[in-house]
């Protein structure tokens, strides 16, 4: 990294500190209302988890009544105990986590309108010896603590202080069932419901008839009584209109089990690909995907009701991806172009092309321009324009290598879409934009299949639906009032960080800033281990494919050279052979992933099966040579005492082959290994692909590169000692 | 004695040649059940050729050999199942180095499902005992010497049980003070009526232990007579100047 690139990582940091300065300060007098909504996930059926959903009676119910509210919820994960704090407190605005309605509670905190009733029951082993509610008494009794079962099993156990276990989780009062630790369980009646249907081996006892019947109800802020008496009037309403049943029954219906889905449950999953480098149209903040495209996505599923998941692709191959079905959306800033062969959705943003040049260039009207060195991504119209100016173009695959090309003088200057112009001089005060071009405006559309115009017209209505109450120029605006710099999503619950820690601390700190930014922050060491465990997964089921198909090839050649039989399967294996050699592994896959198996999408399976094609290749080669270096007389003998070439050549001839190529095989598997580092062409975030997101996110290639290299190199050191240690023991063994 | 023995192999008119080479002219030979015919001649002659041909490691070029009554050459004979009834000893026991002694001798028998596990095993213990190497059952070959090694290869050949032995020449890569044991119990097969071919250099042996002597020239028998006669009383003027030469 040279003295201008230090300066640029300072300058970024300044600037997101700034921005994260501005943003904190404009976002709180938002004007959208967004109610955050606390609970204590582990309550099923009323509040539980699937994957980062929150789903449950009272999630369910909450929703409903801030839809007819007309604002939007933000669920918070909290402790049963702590959000009787944070509520009051008024870091939450409502607890929701099936609060039963007592006096005590309603000293500390507002009660909504009950929305359930409930009593308690007994849940035990299936093989319990409890009958009555007389039995339970001196029995061993395990509650959630804070719960009416807890203050219920205090009261009626004749030795509470020794017989009843308060425990933090449900979790935990279940394990305490199933160890044996308890005899039973005093709980409210849907929970312990749910809990015998996820738990075969427990049984529901509903024998606790003098137990007081409770009801639940929402709570929020003593203060809060504004937000309480809103809240009443659209329980009621949804009480009225039938909803708030039906949201009971969908649970009941499905046995009140915790994979029940959210009553607002998705008509499906949309899969959406991307190409997050991009900004401020789509990027990766964190983990996250940010940026105008991702958050008008997310907003068009949430109307559409579908769950929604995004996926990563190059720019270029999402067209395909989208033709093929392997997903069913693009939304990657797309212009809208007659000859691409796709289906667009009407436009939800204007763009037009504008020159970007480093300040002091001598690029100052179009005709400037003209014949000179300019950077474009591959694919975008700006490309197609910058060839009408310019038979000297630099293509690149990602933004941040075109503005690397500006900022270190390899190129005169880029074409870029205006917005993009914008956040990159956002960010690199160096650049400016020159709005010369007499490039028509052009319109940004999502794509689709050709053929799919049933999901192409859901997504106008639900565009056009948009458009009109004003959300899409909500979500531009939130943008544009941030300068268009890479900021958490519209969507998100993260906040933009205060980086107030200004790095002036020398070469060891701003080294460790480096660090910090490329692995510790937003957990980014997380691409690193994903990508090595794919690395590894594909290495290594590669090699099972390469060594099985391998050996098979390498027998039939060698009995065709010894016998001459086998003639026709001979000739597919050496043509296989010769094909899957004279290619490049690179083409090879591709062909694999976009034309064999076209209709299927489980990219980690596909590229093991085309990395293990490729290895059977040479793997056949390698067991051949081993097999021609066994004597001529071991294949002799066999067949003079009746073994068939097959026999011989399994038992015999194989085996004592497999001694002589171990080395081989060894550097073979070593090279595979290196290999799949290409497997990210097909999406896969692998360990290479893992570093180069990193890098495309943090503007940093030395940290990222240098550890992955470092990774390679010590799995390379431990397969060598390895192969080394087997080999050593295979030549001993006779 | 055995001449008059029932036929186990009859070869007519064989010829064989490797491209314009001709090894074999015309080759006529009865092996009678029981009999021990040694095969002398100089080197090249085509000796191992004649005896790979009974087992068709080497297809004849014309000719016939039919064996215990089956054509050999016929287009359905199943060669592998004919092997199975012709053991073969190599000048190079050609043992199998990744197995161990015992292992050598069960391979093909169990391989092939002629014989259980258990009775293989039985079976090589027995041939291990009467060839003197009990103690070497779990040892590689590499670990024997060659005489030793020698031995393990014909009672792998044995293991099979087979009609006729065909030996190639089986002490030419022993160091002298191993040809003994080799030959020792070559000739208590043959003191058992095993059928054999040998083809040897040991020409002390193939007097005493041999039925019939062979001399082999110019790809054809030059002479053929009982081992008295054929020592004692050598007509073919090659086959004189060949013993001069040897003996
Ligand atoms: N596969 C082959 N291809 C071509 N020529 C061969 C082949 N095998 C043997 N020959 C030739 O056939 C002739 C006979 O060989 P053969 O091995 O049968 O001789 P031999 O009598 O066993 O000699 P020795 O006493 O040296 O073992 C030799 O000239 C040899 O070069
Ligand atoms: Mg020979």
């Amino acid at each position: 990294m040279n003295k201008k690139q230090w300066i640029t990582v300072a300058i970024i940091i300044v600037m997101l500190c700034v921005a994260g300065g501005t943003w904190y300060a404009t976002s709180h007098n938002d004007d959208r209302e967004v109610l955050i909504v606390e609970t204590s996930p582990d309550f099923a059926p009323f509040d539980y988890t699937i994957g980062e959903e929150f789903v449950g009676i009272d999630m369910d119910i909450v929703r409903a009544v801030c839809n007819d509210m007309g604002c939007d919820v933000k669920f918070r994960q909290n402790t049963f105990d702590s959000i009787l704090v944070s509520v009051p407190q008024g870091k939450a605005d409502i607890g929701a986590s099936g609060f039963s309605i007592t006096p005590e509670r309603a000293e500390s905190v507002l009660f909504s309108d009950p929305y359930f009733d409930i009593h308690q029951v007994v849940v035990a082993p299936a093989n319990t010896d409890i009958e009555t509610f007389e039995d339970v008494k001196d029995k061993r009794i395990s509650v959630q603590n804070g719960t009416t079962g807890a203050d219920y099993a205090a009261e009626i156990s004749t030795n509470a202080r020794t017989n009843v276990i308060y425990q933090a989780s449900y979790q935990s009062v279940i394990l305490d069932l199933l160890n044996g630790k308890a005899d039973c369980e005093i709980v409210d009646e849907a929970v312990g419901i749910s809990q015998a249907a996820s738990h075969p081996e427990l049984k529901v006892l509903d024998i606790l008839t003098e137990s007081p019947i409770e009801q639940y109800g929402f709570i929020f802020s003593k203060n809060n009584t504004e937000l309480q008496e809103r809240f009443n009037s659209s329980l009621a309403k949804i009480k009225e209109n039938g909803i708030l049943q039906q949201i009971i029954d969908h649970y009941e219906s499905n046995g009140y089990s915790a994979d029940t889905p959210s009553f607002f449950s998705y008509k499906g999953t949309l899969v959406v690909e991307t190409s997050p480098d991009f900004p401020p149209f789509e990027y990766m903040y964190g983990t996250e995907y940010a940026g105008i495209d991702m958050d008008i996505v997310r907003a068009l599923c949430n109307d559409m009701n579908y769950r929604l998941e995004m996926r990563s692709n190059t720019f270029d191959s999402i067209i395909l991806s989208v033709g093929q079905g392997k997903c069913d959306m693009g939304a990657a800033g797309f212009t809208m172009d007659p000859d691409r062969q796709a289906l667009f959705s009407d436009p939800y943003y204007t763009i037009k092309q504008v020159v970007v040049v480093k300040e002091g260039s001598d690029i100052q009207t179009l005709d400037d321009v003209k014949g000179k060195k300019i950077s474009v991504q591959t694919g975008t119209s700006g490309a197609d324009y910058a060839e009408t100016l310019s038979n000297n173009i630099i293509y690149q695959k990602a933004y941040t290598e075109v503005i690397l090309d500006v900022l270190n003088g390899k190129a005169d200057c880029e074409i870029v879409d205006s917005a993009v112009a914008e956040a990159q001089v956002a960010r690199q005060p160096n650049l400016k934009i020159l709005d010369i071009t007499d490039a028509e405006p052009e319109y940004y559309g999502f794509i689709f299949a050709l053929g799919n115009q049933e999901l192409c017209d859901e997504v106008n209505t639900s565009l056009a639906k948009l458009t009109e109450n004003g959300t899409i120029d909500k979500i531009i605006d939130y943008y544009a009032k941030n300068d268009f710099k890479e900021i958490p999503s519209y969507y998100s619950s993260q906040e933009i960080e205060d980086e107030d820690d200004e790095n002036a601390g020398g070469f060891w700190a701003d080294l460790w800033d480096r660090f910090y930014n490329d692995f510790l922050k937003f957990d980014r060491y997380n691409y690193i281990f994903e990508g090595l465990k794919n690395t590894l997964i594909i290495t290594a089921s590669a090699l099972v494919i390469g060594l099985a198909l391998g050996a098979m090839l390498a027998v039939v050649r060698s009995i065709h050279d010894l016998t001459g039989k086998m003639r026709a399967i001979n000739t597919v294996a050496r043509a296989y052979i010769t094909v899957i050699r004279g290619t490049p592994m690179m083409v090879q896959l591709l062909l694999i992933y976009y034309v064999v198996f076209a209709s299927s999408d489980n990219s980690i399976l596909i590229a093991s099966i085309a990395f293990g094609l490729n290895s059977a290749a040479y793997v056949a080669e390698t067991f051949r040579s081993g097999i021609t270096a066994v004597p001529k007389g071991q294949m002799e003998a066999c067949r003079s005492l009746g073994m068939s070439n097959w026999m011989a050549m399994t038992t015999v001839i194989l085996p004592q082959a497999l001694r002589n190529v171990t080395p081989a095989l060894g550097n073979e598997g070593i090279s595979l290994l290196k290999e799949t580092s290409i497997a990210g062409y097909i999406g896969i975030i692998d360990l290479t692909r893992g570093a180069d997101i990193i890098r495309g996110q943090t503007y940093d290639a030395l940290f990222p590169i240098i550890v992955v290299a470092a990774i390679y190199l010590a799995i390379v050191l431990v397969l060598s000692h390895l192969i080394k240690r087997l080999e050593r023991r295979l030549n001993s063994a006779y | 004695m055995p001449t008059d023995g029932e036929v186990l192999i009859e070869v007519r008119n064989l010829e064989k040649s490797f491209g314009d080479h001709v090894v074999l002219k015309d080759i006529n030979l009865d092996v009678h059940r029981g009999e021990v015919i040694s095969i002398i001649g100089p080197s090249g002659c085509g000796k191992s050729t004649f005896l790979r041909s009974i087992n068709l490691l080497e297809k004849p070029t014309a000719g016939s050999i039919v064996f215990e009554g089956t054509d050999i050459l016929a287009p359905d004979t199943d060669v592998d199942v004919l092997r199975r009834r012709i053991g073969m000893v190599f000048q190079n026991f050609n043992l199998f180095p990744h197995k161990t002694v015992k292992e050598n001798i069960m391979l093909a028998p169990v391989k092939l499902k002629i014989m259980t596990e258990e009775d293989a095993s039985t079976k090589a213990d027995e041939l291990l005992t009467r060839i003197g190497l009990l103690d070497k059952a779990d040892q590689y070959p590499s670990r024997l010497s060659g005489g030793q090694q020698q031995r393990v290869a014909i009672a792998r050949a044995l293991a099979m049980n087979p009609d006729v032995m065909l030996f190639d020449e089986p002490t030419s890569a022993l160091d002298p003070e191993m040809v003994g044991e080799v030959l020792n119990i070559i000739k208590n097969l043959a003191d058992f009526g095993m059928t054999m071919v040998v083809v040897t250099h040991e020409m002390g042996f193939a007097r005493e232990v041999s039925d019939r002597v062979l001399f082999f020239n110019d790809g054809i028998i030059a002479e053929e007579n009982t081992p008295d006669e054929f020592f004692g009383n050598p007509q073919n003027e090659r086959l004189k100047d060949f013993l001069s030469k040897i003996l």
